[in-house]
């Protein structure tokens, strides 16, 4: 043949060639379009190899049924083998292109840079086989010019390398280390399986005669159809095959010596389940039995352990004593007596470093172990940022039982633990908080309603008062009582201290107010009864401060006495004002006769336009951001400038005028209470009845 | 965080616990560990140099009420000296000096342990 004729050959051989591998990157597209979404698992991956090649022989040798074959190499004995050729190509393609993607799905499983590049490499030499083939098409005997030998280099070098990559991507198997065992199982079959029918493809590719098919192919192998008809494309097939059949392989031999691991390997996938579900279950269950159960369970059902045991110090009994609050495969109370749970809890709790006592019989705190069964024993302190929630006891019925890895893995076990505890704790105590705040919530309403709800109404005075708890129950109280004959009784007092108990003491005012005032007939009687009642009850450090006068409501005179109180603060209408200081011990300083001896009553009469002031010290010692006192002098004044109006607004007068000195950030240190009593005098007009009882008329 | 502390100083006659800062609910115990500790130790007779005590709450006073019977039933005393003007007050208007002896200055106090003076009630 001429060159020339040779040339138009090669360049007719070559579009033919170009034109072929757009089609097959066209089916090679569509097929990684189709399965890209999918994320089969292993066993689905080779369950779908399986799938694609049962169909894809059967067609095979269906289409081998068709007569027609090769005289001699690459001459067709009919028109009808072009056919042939074209559709076990396709066929062939197909499968070995789905056959690629599939394996390449588990080859780049948790993939990694260095992954990926291996991969794209490999299909990257995969096509440079292919295209470096594409000369020889057709032209094994006719060409032999020296071109033909450099290309056959770079062909067998392109074919190496391919195969290096084959190999180099079929030792990624990292899907096989996270498959559980029961999956690894089943990869394992369905391997097997897919290895059977990759060989079996190869073979039918190259010798039907095993398939016993040899009498009907008239003796031409699916391999020179696919020479036939197309060089390149016939590499390609070839070498996903292989790398399908040699990645089926590598899988399979893989699975098989991973096989004697999966025990240790699946022991440890349960141990991390039991850290999940134990996390879960701290969310859903409040209780702590039931937290301490599993906390023992695990490292026993996991295998580490023979028995395992839990103790807790518990301070809030006021006991130093571990108490063992749960245990697994061994009863509490023969744990409990077998080891010294308090030394050894004290050993780990004290260096906060697990104890590990490999073998028990050499150990004074174990007695008997041997025949109840603990020969190794472990206890790891439950360490928080701040304190040891307990100890967790792990033992084994052999001497040194316990392997570094087992003490590992029990030892994240119980950091694990000791978070889930401490939350549990935490959420407990959130829970409490909860709940004491709506208790306090309730006994702040019911503390309310022991004040007096509404001012008693007089036509000769006028009354206002509040109290305000620092906390939701304060030590401060305020009433009234109106005795008959037009007496009005009054107090206010001041439990030492502040919150719950301060609250309590202040019940018991209230009704020794409500039963004393009515019989006592002076301030005097009235405070030393409350001293003798209240010092009984009264705890040696907390203490009362009161006021309590009688006024006649007719007259306006007015007897008043002061246990220990802030002074009465007096203003009268022309606007002096003054500070009334009796003597008199704070109630539940003194439970003998010093209280009654130095208690002082004052007795005035009010001209109209007087009022005064009873008050608590957290009036008087409000502070402001400076840390100064709100103090005497400040409240005699604010009396001063608002005493022309009704007890109301010089009550108002106050109170703003102490939220305005203690600023922005308003927030009361102390209980602070506040009466305001306000003489108008008998009206001009009065009713009859008064007119008869008030003798300034 | 906190801003009260107590100082022991031996006298002769009597044990004196200097105290500073703010003594509220918050510090009382302090005062009230250093008191039980002094009685633990035999030491009855007390005195509380006030000088340096900035404010003084009502549970702050409770501390010097827990103490006071036992003390006495032992034999011994506690007499508090020393308190500024505006301190002083707020124990005045209890009523402590009828129950407590409270004097000007820690001399005073210690003579009145040296010559063995106890605190009349209602004196």
């Amino acid at each position: 043949m001429g060159g020339v004729g040779e040339a138009a050959l090669m360049s007719t051989n070559i579009l033919y060639q170009a034109a072929l591998v757009l089609c097959f990157l066209c089916l090679w597209i569509t097929i990684a379009q189709a399965l890209e979404n999918s994320r089969p698992t292993p066993a689905q991956i080779f369950w779908h190899v399986i799938l694609t090649i049962i169909p894809a022989c059967l067609l095979i040798i269906l289409i081998l049924q068709i007569p027609g074959a090769f005289l001699e190499e690459n001459i067709p004995a009919a028109p009808i083998v072009h056919v042939k050729s074209a559709l076990l190509s396709v066929v062939l393609a197909g499968l070995s292109f789905i056959l690629m993607q599939r394996f390449g799905h588990l080859v780049r499983f948790r993939r990694t840079r260095r992954s990926e590049r291996n991969w794209y490499l490999l299909l990257f030499f995969f096509s440079l086989s292919s295209v470096i083939s594409a000369p020889f098409h057709h032209h094994f005997e006719d060409l032999s010019s020296n071109i033909d030998a450099t290309l056959s280099i770079f062909l067998l070098l392109a074919l190496v390398t391919s195969v290096i990559f084959i190999f180099l991507n079929t030792v990624r198997l990292a899907w096989i280390i996270r498959l559980p065992v029961k999956r690894k199982m089943g990869a394992l079959g369905l391997g097997i399986v897919s290895v059977c029918f990759t060989v079996a493809t190869l073979l039918l590719l190259f010798s039907p005669d095993v398939l016993a098919l040899n009498s009907i192919t008239d003796l031409s192998r699916p391999f020179e159809f696919l020479v036939f008809y197309s060089l390149p494309l016939t590499a390609i097939i070839v070498l996903c095959i292989t790398f399908g059949f040699a990645y089926a392989l590598t899988s399979v031999l893989s699975l098989i010596f991973h096989l004697p691991t999966i025990g240790d390997y699946q022991r440890s996938v349960d141990e991390m389940a039991a850290i999940q579900a134990l996390t879960v279950l701290v969310r859903e269950v409040a209780d702590p039995e039931k937290l301490y159960h599993w906390v023992v369970s695990t490292p026993v059902e996991s295998g580490r352990g023979k028995a395992a045991w839990l103790t807790i110090q518990d301070l809030e009994s006021g006991s130093l004593k571990p108490q063992i609050v749960a245990a697994h495969n061994i009863e509490a109370s023969l744990a409990d007596k077998v080891c010294d749970v308090s030394a050894i809890h004290g050993e780990s709790a004290g260096t906060r470093a697990l104890v590990s006592i490999q073998n028990t019989a050499a150990d004074r705190r174990i007695q008997n172990g041997k025949s109840n069964g603990i020969l190794s024993l472990l206890a790891i302190p439950l360490v928080t940022r701040t304190e040891v929630l307990g100890t967790l006891f792990v033992s084994r019925d052999v001497a040194h039982a316990f392997e570094n890895e087992d003490i590992e893995s029990i030892g994240i076990f119980a950091s694990q633990a000791t978070l889930v505890l401490e939350n549990a704790r935490l959420l407990e105590s959130k829970i409490e908080r909860e709940r004491l705040a709506s208790e306090l919530a309730i006994a702040r309403g019911v503390q309310q309603r022991l004040l007096p709800q509404a001012m008693p109404r007089f036509d000769t005075l006028s009354l206002a008062a509040s109290s305000t708890p620092a906390h939701e129950v304060g030590g401060d109280y305020y009433d009234l009582l109106e005795l008959g004959d037009g007496k009005l009784a009054f107090i206010v007092a001041d439990v030492s201290g502040k919150g719950t108990s301060a609250a309590f003491y202040m019940a018991e005012m209230q009704g020794i107010f409500q039963a004393v005032a009515q019989i006592a007939p002076s301030p005097h009687d009235f405070l030393c009864h409350v001293n003798n009642a209240l010092g009984r009850s009264l705890e040696k450090n907390v203490f009362v401060t009161a006021i309590y006068g009688i006024l006649d409501c007719n007259t306006g005179a007015i007897s008043i006495a002061r246990a220990g109180h802030p002074p009465v603060a007096f203003v009268d209408v022309n606007g002096n004002a003054m500070l009334l200081r009796s003597g008199g011990l704070g109630i539940g300083l003194d439970r003998g006769d010093l209280f009654g001896q130095t208690l002082e009553v004052k007795e005035h009469v009010f001209n109209p336009g007087d009022l005064i002031a009873l008050y608590t010290d957290g009036v008087t010692e409000s502070r402001n951001s400076e840390g100064e006192e709100f103090g005497y002098d400040h409240l005699l004044q604010c009396l001063q400038s608002s005493r022309y109006e009704r007890a109301q607004g010089v009550h108002d007068a106050v109170r703003q005028t102490v939220d305005k000195f203690m600023g922005s950030e308003k927030k009361y240190d102390d209980d602070l209470t506040l009466l305001i009593i306000k003489w108008h005098g008998p009206e001009p007009v009065i009713s009859i009845n008064h007119a008869q009882n008030n003798p300034l008329l | 965080m906190s801003n009260f502390s107590v100082a022991f100083r031996n006298a002769d006659a009597a044990t004196i616990l200097a105290v500073c800062g703010e003594l509220d609910a918050h510090t009382a115990p302090e005062l009230e560990s250093a008191i039980k500790k002094c009685r633990d130790e035999g030491k009855i007779n007390l005195i509380i140099n006030g000088h340096d005590l900035d404010y003084i709450s009502s549970a702050g006073l409770g501390v010097f009420m827990a103490f006071i019977e036992e003390i006495r039933t032992l034999g011994g005393d506690i007499k508090i000296c020393a308190l500024r003007s505006k301190i002083f007050d707020v124990f005045d208007l209890l009523g402590f000096p009828k129950i407590y002896h409270i004097v000007e200055t820690e001399e005073e106090a210690l003579s009145l342990f040296e010559r063995g003076i106890q605190p009349i009630p209602g004196d």
